[in-house]
Parts: C-alpha cells; sequence; structure tokens
C-alpha cells in the first residue's frame, strides 16, 4: 500500500512540473513585451523599465524560468501587482469561503446524484426514471451562472430565504457562513450531480442484475437493504471515479459562481486579477487550484484502491 | 447488378420483420432514438434562427433608444427592451450566430490538431510519451479556468476565445482518439494493410481513422456543448467578447444589474443558452445510442 501510495504520488511530479512550465511561460505569451502589457498605454518607459525589473524580465527567457521556479518550490510565487502583497498570502486569506464552497457543492451533488442515480435505477422505465434522465440532461445544459442567477431571483429576492449575494466568515457566524454559500453551493452542487447521477444509475443497473443481489433477496434480506447496503456498496466504485473528476468543473465553476454571488473567494480574486492584469495572481491561483485538483484526485485513487481489493498495489 | 437482383429476390420472400432487422442504416437507427431526434429539432431551431438573423431580427441588435428602455416582453418587442432600449428578441438571435459561430470553430480546430495528436501518439511510441504528458498536464487544469487564464493574457475578442477554447479542450479529443487509435491499430484490416505494404500513415489515415469516426463524431458534440457554454461564461465573466458585441454571455451580464426591474433580460439568453447546449447535449446521446452499442443504456 505504501509503495502505492508513493508512485501515485511520483506520478504528480511530471504534471505539476508542466503545468509550472505553462504558468510561467503564460506570461510571456502576451502580444509584445509583458511588462508594457500589463501596465497599458499611458505607462512611460521608467514605469514600464521598473516592472521589468520586479518580474525579472531583464535576464535571458531560461534564467528566469530557473529563477522563478526555485523560488515557486520555496513558495515564493512573487508580488500582487495590484495589491501589494505576497501572492500566497493573498491566496490565503480568499482560501476560506473557496474551500468551504466546495465542500459544500460536493456534498449537494453527492446526496442529489446518487440519491437520483439509485432511485432511477430501482423504478427502472418508470416515470422516476424518466424524470432523473430528464433531471440529467438538463443538468449538464444549465450554465451554473445563469442557474445561481434564477437562485438569487426566486430564494434571495422573491421568498426572501437567503441572503441575495455576499460571504459571512466563519470567525463570525458559522450559522451565517453556511447560509451564505447554500445558494451559490446548490448551484454548483445540482448541475454537477447530473454527472454523478448519470454513472449512479448505470453502476446500479449492472449490479443489480448480479448474482449476489438475488441471493440477498431469496435469503429475505428486506429490498431497502439490498439498495443501499448490498448493491449501492458495489456500485460506488466507478462513482467514486466520476466524483474526483467532476472537481475539474466544480473548480472551473468557482470563478463565475462567486463572482455571481459576490463571495470575496479565490475565484473573485483570479478574476480581478484577469481585469487588471496581475499576472503573478493569475500564475499563482493556477498552481494552487492545480494542486489542490491533483491531490484530491490522489487521494480518490487511493480510496478507490482501499475499497476495492481487486486493485493491486504491486 | 446481379448482386442487388439477388439481395431483392432473398428480401421479397423475407419476413417483414427480418428485413426491417437487416436493412436499417445508420439514420433509422438514429430516427428512432427519441432523444437524438428532440436534440437534433432543438439545435436545427437555434441554427434556423441564427441563420436566419438578418432577416428575422426586427431590429439592428446594437441601436440604441432610450425612449423605450426596458421595455416588457410583448407583440411590438418580443423579448423586451434592454437598460438602452435595444430589442432583445434581435440580440438574441444574434448572440446564436455568435455562440455557434464560435462553438464551430472551436470543434473544427479541437477536432484538427486532436485527431493529428491522437493519431501521432496512439502510433508512434516517441510521440506518444511526449504528447501524453502535456495531455495529462493540461486535463490538471480546469478547462474554464485555462480558458480564463489564457484570455487574460491574449485579451477578449472572439478570435481569441476559440483559441482559449480549443487549448482546454484539445487534450479530452486527444485521449479519445489515441485511445481507439491504440485499439484499431491492432485489429485484422491494419495487420492487412500493414501486409500489403501500406506505410504506418497511410494505414492511420485511411484505415484507422475512418474506424475512429463515430468516436471523433460524439467527442465534438461534447465539445461544441461545452464551448457554447464556456463562451457564455467567458463574456459573462468580461473577459470574453468586447462588452458591445451581442453575446449570449453579454447580454447576460447586462441583464444582471436589472434582475428586479427586468427579469427578462436574464431570462431569455439563459433559455437561448439551455435549448442551444440542450440540443447539442441530446443529439450526442442519440448519435451515442447508435454508432456505439456499448452505451445503449443512456
Amino acid at each position: 500500500m505504501t509503495r502505492f501510495i508513493i508512485r501515485r504520488l511520483a506520478a504528480v511530479i511530471p504534471v505539476l512540473f508542466l503545468v509550472a512550465v505553462f504558468a510561467f511561460f503564460l506570461v510571456h505569451l502576451t502580444p509584445g513585451d509583458p511588462a508594457a502589457y500589463m501596465l497599458g498605454p499611458l505607462a512611460t518607459p521608467a514605469q514600464i523599465h521598473h516592472l521589468q525589473e520586479v518580474l525579472k524580465l531583464d535576464v535571458p527567457l531560461p534564467i528566469q524560468f530557473e529563477r522563478w521556479l526555485l523560488d515557486a518550490l520555496r513558495g515564493d510565487l512573487g508580488e500582487s501587482l495590484f495589491m501589494s502583497i505576497p501572492v500566497p498570502l493573498a491566496i490565503w486569506q480568499r482560501a476560506e469561503p473557496t474551500l468551504l464552497l466546495t465542500l459544500m457543492a460536493v456534498a449537494v451533488e453527492i446526496l442529489v446524484g446518487v440519491t437520483a442515480g439509485v432511485v432511477a435505477a430501482t423504478r427502472r422505465n418508470t416515470w422516476v426514471d424518466q424524470a432523473a434522465i430528464a433531471f440529467t440532461a438538463l443538468g449538464l445544459s444549465i450554465p451554473s451562472f445563469w442557474f445561481g442567477l434564477n437562485l438569487i431571483f426566486f430564494f434571495g429576492v422573491y421568498l426572501r430565504w437567503l441572503p441575495v449575494a455576499g460571504y459571512v466568515p466563519l470567525s463570525v457566524s458559522w450559522i451565517g457562513a453556511v447560509k451564505s454559500l447554500l445558494m451559490p453551493a446548490c448551484a454548483l452542487g445540482l448541475i454537477s450531480s447530473a454527472l454523478v447521477a448519470r454513472m449512479t444509475r448505470s453502476s446500479m443497473l449492472e449490479v443489480l442484475s448480479q448474482d449476489f443481489v438475488r441471493t440477498a433477496r431469496a435469503k429475505g434480506v428486506a429490498e431497502r437493504r439490498v439498495t443501499w447496503h448490498h448493491a449501492l456498496r458495489n456500485a460506488l466504485l466507478p462513482v467514486i471515479t466520476v466524483i474526483g473528476n467532476s472537481f475539474a468543473i466544480l473548480l472551473g465553476g468557482l470563478v463565475v459562481t462567486e463572482q455571481v454571488f459576490a463571495i470575496p473567494g479565490v475565484g473573485l480574486l483570479v478574476i480581478n486579477a484577469v481585469l487588471h492584469r496581475d499576472y503573478p495572481v493569475i500564475q499563482g491561483v493556477l498552481l494552487y487550484i492545480v494542486m489542490l485538483y491533483v491531490f484530491i484526485n490522489v487521494g480518490i485513487d487511493i480510496i478507490y484502491a482501499l475499497v476495492d481489493p481487486r486493485i493491486k498495489f504491486g | 447488378m446481379s448482386a442487388t437482383g439477388r439481395a431483392v429476390a432473398i428480401e421479397a420472400g423475407a419476413a417483414p420483420a427480418l428485413r426491417g432487422v437487416r436493412r436499417r442504416g445508420p439514420w433509422q437507427l438514429f430516427r428512432r432514438s427519441r432523444l437524438g431526434v428532440t436534440g437534433a429539432l432543438l439545435l436545427a431551431l437555434v441554427a434556423g434562427a441564427a441563420l436566419a438573423a438578418p432577416v428575422i431580427a426586427p431590429r439592428d441588435p446594437g441601436t440604441l433608444n432610450p425612449a423605450i428602455r426596458l421595455q416588457p416582453p410583448g407583440a411590438a418587442y418580443w423579448f423586451g427592451t434592454d437598460d438602452f432600449g435595444r430589442d432583445l428578441f434581435s440580440r438574441v438571435v444574434y448572440g446564436g450566430r455568435l455562440s455557434l459561430e464560435v462553438g464551430t470553430l472551436v470543434v473544427l480546430c479541437t477536432g484538427t490538431a486532436g485527431i493529428l495528436a491522437g493519431i501521432t501518439a496512439g502510433y508512434f511510441r516517441a510521440a506518444d510519451a511526449v504528447i501524453m504528458r502535456m495531455v495529462d498536464a493540461l486535463l490538471a487544469i480546469p478547462p474554464a479556468l485555462l480558458a480564463i487564464a489564457l484570455m487574460a493574457v491574449l485579451g477578449a475578442r472572439a478570435s481569441n476565445v476559440v483559441i482559449a477554447l480549443t487549448v482546454a479542450f484539445v487534450p479530452q479529443l486527444t485521449r479519445v482518439v489515441r485511445s481507439q487509435v491504440l485499439v484499431l491499430r491492432e485489429t485484422m484490416f491494419a495487420e492487412a494493410a500493414r501486409s500489403a505494404g501500406a506505410s504506418d500513415w497511410r494505414v492511420a489515415f485511411l484505415h484507422v481513422l475512418p474506424n475512429a469516426w463515430s468516436v471523433v463524431l460524439i467527442q465534438s458534440t461534447v465539445t461544441f456543448a461545452d464551448a457554447v457554454l464556456t463562451e457564455a461564461g467567458l463574456s459573462y465573466l468580461g473577459v470574453g467578447e468586447p462588452p458591445d458585441v451581442p453575446s449570449w454571455g453579454n447580454i447576460l451580464s447586462d441583464g444582471r444589474n436589472y434582475m428586479i426591474q427586468a427579469p427578462w433580460m436574464t431570462l431569455f439568453p439563459g433559455i437561448a443558452i439551455v435549448v442551444c447546449v440542450l440540443g447539442l447535449n441530446l443529439l450526442g446521446d442519440g448519435l451515442r445510442d447508435v454508432l456505439d452499442p456499448r452505451f445503449r443504456q443512456w
């Protein structure tokens, strides 16, 4: 098992290295001189020269990359050009709502997706099943930000149940924090739950037709227990992989969802950085999000190996 | 001629049911897929409106008229008007044009790059390592974030949206094509072509690729749907098309500030996106039912 984990972690290194290369060269994709592009047409030559020095653009490219990578490995991702604070600090200050939102969205995704998938599979070819199929087709087609706007309109403006926008920090009130993130978590989670529901349904259908399910029924196990205990446990394996992959949608969707609900998280940080051409922040957020995504998936692979004894650790 | 004559003769004597089974081509199968046909109809609705935009749009999508600000939907303005008095129906119809243009270009660019990269990786061991490491790295970046980061350096323009979305979606297609190639290159017909003296490139493009076509087609509908969704998200965030362009995302972003006074400003462009993307997704599901027997379930 330890060897499996080490091998899985080692496989991450080339991926992260290439993403770092990409993040570094991103700045050099700008048309013309990056410093001049960032400062805009009104900048003086002195300002441009100063920024070139700050960004260490005045040495050959390979040396720039070497220095940048060594700094990044030490956790030094430079300073935000717009806010004048170190990039890791800027991300850390906004991590709380983003992490909490991700957690809540995954909870919504699993709860709704698995339940819908199981219910659809056990009532195959009934109207319940058809409704679940329609739900997943619709879920994959609704833009999460438009869904979020509709939630705001209905629950925030019309019913006045939940705050329309903004975020209450955990240190102030944890109920307030959860309440302010409930709508955005649903906007993100319900949409990605469509994929989970699809996979759960087809996986459940396969498992329900197997011999051990018939055996369980034959020896008199209650149908509810057969479904949720015997069948679901075996059907969940492929679903775990889908949940891992769905983090790509969740983490990408964060940016637009935080913008819609005005949540001061990492997503809002990156979109402000894009609008201000604050490249160190864009690079930093990119690296942090990718690391989060990659390590979540390593974790999921390990869970997968723990849950399914058929997977060899060798 | 004689072969055709014999087939007709057998058929005349065969049971009607059997004939139905034997003669069913992909088109007949597709017509039986309710989901696929619904999707094709929805897509045809959006594409028809987009293509006919200059004819069916009652007004110019960019003409400002402060006298008719925030008119609710009615006989004169089918979808109402926005905060500058622009006709929303015209804007949504022209927005469809833009979305479909971007989607089509992204599918063409992704298709070309993904097929070339996938075949190269599947066929040449040396290239495989390099291409797949790059694909792995790109797949580790959430597509929406990748597109946003690229738009930050390229600048907000429609052509750059196409570039950003192509880079974001090419890894998925490359992976799909490669896995198909790895299977197909070991088949008998590829082996036969090889032993007849065909070069690797000839086998790859004339024998393997035509058999991977259905998978490329299915993945392309997914790419198209994702491209339309992500494009709308980018322009909603203000990093897609410039704000004066009537794209669905831009119209939604304008409407956000008027959600209480003028909910129709966010309602109609949103519905347009859903109809378009739902059409594409259902079409993809229908094609998958017909072309890929492994996915007959859903």
